[in-house]
């Protein structure tokens, strides 16, 4: 069966998490680049080992978790849903009490990461399996507006509950990104300071990196599971054809209600994540656009794949630094003379009365860098849905697909 | 055995009545609370009656606008099924570009001698932007997806609608900016003994003129007849003799141009303008379309109605008897959870045919 990777003798090696040698050496390659990014080892990789770079990383990792949620239910079980952000928030919160410290106005209890992180994601989950009935009764078009409906109660009670979120505009402190036994004072695994782990350096930046990395490996190694099993073709039947599936005995109620709880589980550790990351988050970050950012990330990444949910994460999270650069050099073409300097000129607004898209400044008329995303995202979308639906990994597909069949791709 | 263990397990929910009863349940308690709600509120007695014929009024005159927009939804619904999640920013980009021409019309002194005139051209003007804008998202976001599955439209149009909020941000900035005020439109008319703010009988009087033209050219021209062919079949149409293509086109000019007239009433009654304004408005209007039953026209009107006077009284009759704190900030949650009790328990609105059990 050499050279034969696609030729499958039984069922087992089919639904294989990675059915051929080539891809299991990638994999290993891939994880190996990954968990020793920040050392620098690699010479063209280097830039992206820094501790700017990392946080960014970072927070695609944490990104790419909640992807992975929303993918169960948009990409594998067909549930349009716009309130991912209002789970993350759930979880979020959740995590708050739980973990973070009590003063200036909020509670908190201090327990230990391996309390409050799963909690956050069972809290989200149990409050998916109570909105899930409604996809039952409400389908497609609707349930995206239903979920809208969730995001809105959530921000009203996110601002409201001072004592849990801390006021709107203010925010809370969050439980910090450290591993311990109980409400010791030395941290078990000191994730959020500067440290040797295993005799060598790395900074907090680095630390938190590897910490996520390992994480989002555990969410995909689940949602890849989900996805090959049982479970993963029940969720493909309701969304290719609910009525069939129900005829053919797959009990619709129970699987939307899976769906969702799976998802809110991956969205709730995630919005826990992203806010225990950054360490400020305010009520209203939880809100709208935050789930559109999510629906925009797998289907750019490939709604319904493993590796495209993590792609469009780290797309939709690299994004703004391309902006960023790209407004700088809009900013240095403005200098020059001819026809560049006109068009950026065009593009950029550097006065309050100047014609432009994109402010030069953070505050300050025209657009800024996140706002420029949230365009691109619109854009994005649209133009992945209408020329790639199946995003970034349809791509993939066709080029690795032109390369094994070289020189005759055809 | 452990298969058939498993299913059991799972099964539980279908074979007992569960979902009806909880549904049964849920509908009391839900009618219970607002019983209860609105009696407390009236045993305050703190609000009079005056105030609540000018929440009623209110109502009214918002529920026109959300009609209008309504109608948007409607029309492309009953033809295309699929909803335009994009239409709050046609409506916002109209009105949001009428307001230069506003501001125009206002410091040239037009608007000072001409009032009614200018108030017509604001009109004209943001049907005509808004129309544009609505053409131009069935072109690229809507037709080159016209033979994939339905969500796949509804996406793209988030996409498209976050694409235009953030254009018009960028270019006119986030500052929500004030309308020059329409002189003769200040103060109060009375009518039938009861004085009304003059904009609101505008407001009310244009959203009845429009609808009913409206009804009139669907019901009694040839191309009305034909975007009810297109409606009902697609494909016979087609054979008919229907350029299909050309009545999906007309149907968004129309669903777009009434969007920009709904977008200056809504004007009349706010006097601002901002990036975001199209966005909760969309919404609302979607939520009354789903009221009435989306595919009728009579059902827009009546849901957006009924909505705008839920929206006026409901927070403040059910809710502030109850003690929930910052009632005025509830409307969009009370126009959702009503979205949402309509979803579940009357799904094809009130006039609508009930939606079929596909996705």
């Amino acid at each position: 069966m050499r050279g034969r990777p696609l030729l499958y003798t039984s069922y087992e090696a089919d639904s294989a998490m990675l059915p051929s040698a080539s891809k299991k050496v990638a994999m290993g390659v891939l994880l190996l680049v990954a968990f020793t990014l920040p050392l620098q080892l690699i010479p063209g990789l280097k830039w992206l080992g820094s501790n700017p770079w990392l946080v960014v990383l970072g927070q695609a990792l944490i990104f790419a978790i909640g992807a992975l949620g929303l993918n169960i239910l948009t990409g594998l079980a067909g549930q349009v849903s716009l309130g991912h952000a209002f789970f993350m928030g759930m979880g979020a919160y959740t995590a708050a009490i739980l973990g973070g410290e009590t003063g200036r106005g909020v509670v908190g209890f201090g327990l230990p990461i391996w309390i409050w992180l799963p909690a956050a994601g069972i809290v989200a989950a149990l409050i998916g399996i109570l909105v899930a009935p409604t996809a039952v009764r409400v389908r497609g078009l609707y349930l995206a507006f239903v979920t809208i409906a969730l995001v809105f109660v959530g921000d009203h009670i996110f601002r409201n509950l001072r004592i849990v979120s801390g006021g709107p505009g203010v925010g809370r402190t969050w439980p910090p990104l450290e591993v311990k036994l109980w409400k010791e004072e030395e941290p078990l695994l000191a994730v959020s300071s500067d440290g040797s782990w295993f005799g060598i350096d790395f900074s907090r930046q680095a630390k938190q990196y590897i910490f996520l990395l390992g994480l989002l490996i555990v969410f995909a190694l689940f949602h890849k599971n989900i996805a090959r099993t049982r479970l993963g073709r029940a969720f493909a039947a309701i969304r290719d054809r609910d009525i069939a599936a129900e005829i053919m005995g797959v009990d619709e109620v129970s699987y939307k209600a899976l769906a969702f709880a799976v998802s809110s589980f991956f969205a709730g550790v995630s919005g826990a994540l992203l806010a225990s990351f950054f360490g400020s988050r305010t009520p209203e970050s939880w809100d709208l656009v935050l789930s559109v950012t999510f629906i925009a990330i797998i289907l750019i990444g490939g709604a319904g794949t493993t590796a495209g949910a993590i792609l469009g994460a780290f797309f939709v999270v690299m994004v703004p630094r391309l902006v960023e650069n790209f407004t700088r050099l809009l900013g240095e073409l403005t200098g020059g003379e001819g026809v560049l300097a006109a068009i950026a000129n065009f593009i950029l607004k550097s006065g309050a009365n100047d014609f432009g898209l994109i402010g030069t400044s953070v505050i300050g008329p025209g657009l800024s860098t996140f706002q420029v995303n949230l365009l691109l995202y619109g854009l994005l979308i649209v133009v992945f849905l209408i020329f790639e639906p199946l995003g970034l990994y349809g791509i993939w597909l066709r080029v690795r697909n032109y390369w094994k069949g070289w020189p005759f791709s055809y | 055995m452990t298969t058939s263990a498993r299913r059991s397990s799972l099964g539980i929910f279908s074979r007992l009545p569960v979902r009806r009863i909880v549904l049964i349940v849920l509908g009391v308690i839900i009618t219970v609370a607002a019983i209860a709600g609105a009696r407390a509120t009236l045993a305050t007695g703190q609000y009079s009656g005056r105030v609540w014929q000018d929440l009623f009024v209110q109502g009214l005159a918002r529920g026109s606008v959300y009609a209008l927009i309504a109608l948007g939804y409607t029309l492309v619904y009953g033809i295309l099924l699929i909803i335009n999640f994009a239409h709050g920013e046609v409506f916002m980009a109209g009105a949001f570009t009428t307001l230069f021409l506003a501001g125009y019309l206002s410091s040239s002194g037009f608007m000072a001698s001409q009032p009614v005139l200018s108030l017509l051209i604001m009109l004209a003007f943001s049907a005509l932007v808004s129309m544009g804008v609505a053409l131009l998202l069935e072109r690229i976001a809507y037709r080159p997806l016209r033979g994939a599955p339905r969500l796949v439209p509804l996406i793209t149009a988030i996409g498209a609608s976050l694409f235009l909020q953030y254009t018009f941000r960028g270019f006119y900035g986030e500052q929500v900016r004030a309308y020059p005020n329409i002189p003769g439109l200040t103060g109060d008319w009375n009518i039938f003994g009861i004085s009304i703010d003059r904009p609101r009988v505008v407001v009310i009087g244009a959203a009845i003129l429009i609808w009913s033209s409206l009804y009139v050219f669907i019901e009694r021209t040839k191309t009305g007849r034909a975007m009810r062919a297109v409606g009902e079949d697609r494909e016979i149409a087609s054979l008919m003799g229907i350029d299909v293509d050309r009545v999906i086109v007309i149907t968004f000019a129309i669903g777009g141009a009434l969007a920009g007239m709904a977008g200056i009433l809504f004007i009349l009654l706010f006097n601002q303008a901002s990036f975001d304004m199209g966005f909760v408005p969309g919404l609302k209007a979607f939520t009354a379309a789903v009221l009435g039953g989306i595919g009728s026209i009579t059902g827009a009107a009546l849901g957006g109605l009924v909505l705008g006077l839920i929206e006026a009284v409901g927070p403040i009759l059910f809710l502030s008897g109850a003690g929930i704190p910052s009632v005025g900030q509830l409307t969009s949650v009370v126009s959702f959870t009503i979205l949402v009790l309509v979803l579940i328990f009357l799904p094809g609105g009130f006039l609508g045919a009930p939606e079929e059990k596909r996705a």
